[in-house]
């Protein structure tokens, strides 16, 4: 590296760290304007990324919880839009927010919702596909699913609050005992969309997302529900074209 | 393999491929240009302080407890009393 580039990282580190002063001639007063700028640029990044957290906590209570996320999580991209997709996993393990313990399953959904909106296109996955391949290997099918798309397990009712927090919303009482897992999906137009899954259509779902084979989801859903209806299931993944790859397991 | 799972793959996937369903047409034919931002997520506003020329200071409270004031009352989503 030469002398100038270990000069910026220097300036950088010293920006990300405000503990830290490496080197005696940067200015105190003159970091000080670079660690604001870095902190705040970030804080209201995290409080547009996650709108529904921010009304859930309030104004304050988000802005300290930034705050203290912005602390201990640099930034590692150039892109902002890749910054926050650990705010779920900190307030998991953040004591203030323990009286809200569906918290990180919202964070988790705004983060996939962001990600979603900006994930690449591929071409969706058409029945015609599936009538390529010989029935005796339908069991041993893997799906992958459309960058954009993606399943939620929750135990928490994800889509009523993700709801009630829309501008429009009649803003009835969520039921928190009422489980709302998500299949998560762009739609044609380019929005993404949020489709409740019965129990036995979550597992399954699930399971697919996380690779499973057909006959390892399906085994996986009837085991929760003999009357799993994989038909309908399956005609749900593809109408709204969540999946875009189909292999048969070697 | 299990005769139970066999037998509803082989019926679900039978008829799902008869149904020959029209997968949805992709976003990109309808014209969304990529790199378009969200409404109300400009990039530029995002990180609106360093390039819309205004300066935000942001201090660190003096002694401010947690004390959640938005939505989760409302909602019916406080589950038990936030830790101060």
């Amino acid at each position: 590296m030469t002398a100038a580039g270990q000069w910026q990282q220097a300036l950088l580190d010293a920006i990300r760290d405000p503990q830290w002063q490496p080197d005696p001639d940067f200015p105190a007063a003159g970091l000080a304007v670079y660690r604001n700028n870095y902190r705040v640029g970030l804080m209201e990044w995290l409080a547009q990324l996650y709108p529904i957290c921010r009304q859930l906590l309030g104004e304050e209570f988000f802005t300290a919880l930034a705050r203290e996320f912005v602390r201990v999580t640099p930034s590692r991209s150039g892109n902002l839009h890749r910054y926050g997709g650990e705010l779920a996993g900190f307030i998991a393990g953040f004591a203030p927010c323990a009286g809200l313990p569906y918290l990180p399953d919202v964070a988790r959904l705004e983060w996939a919702l962001h990600r979603g909106y900006y994930a690449a296109d591929a071409a969706p996955l058409a029945a015609a596909n599936l009538a390529a391949i010989d029935p005796a290997s339908w069991g041993r099918l893997r799906f992958g699913f459309q960058p954009a798309a993606c399943v939620l397990a929750s135990n928490w009712p994800l889509a009523a609050i993700h709801a009630w927090h829309q501008p429009d919303s009649a803003r009835q009482p969520v039921d928190m005992q009422q489980p709302q897992p998500l299949l998560l999906y762009r739609d044609s137009v380019g929005d993404m969309q949020l489709t409740v899954l019965e129990y036995a259509a979550a597992a399954f779902c699930h399971a697919l997302y996380q690779g499973s084979t057909l006959e390892q989801a399906t085994t996986a859903a009837l085991a929760l529900d003999s009357g799993f209806d994989l038909q309908a299931t399956l005609l749900l993944l593809l109408r709204c074209g969540a999946l875009a790859t189909v292999e048969e397991a070697s | 393999m299990s005769f139970t799972s066999q037998t509803l793959i082989a019926s679900a996937l039978t008829a799902v491929v008869a149904m020959t369903v029209a997968a949805p047409a992709m976003a990109a034919e309808k014209e969304k240009c990529y790199g378009v931002a969200m409404a109300g997520k400009n990039d530029c506003a995002a990180a609106g302080h360093s390039c819309a020329g205004q300066s935000k200071v942001d201090k660190d409270p003096m002694d401010w407890k947690y004390v959640a004031k938005g939505s989760c009352s409302q909602m019916g989503g406080m589950l038990e009393p936030m830790k101060k």
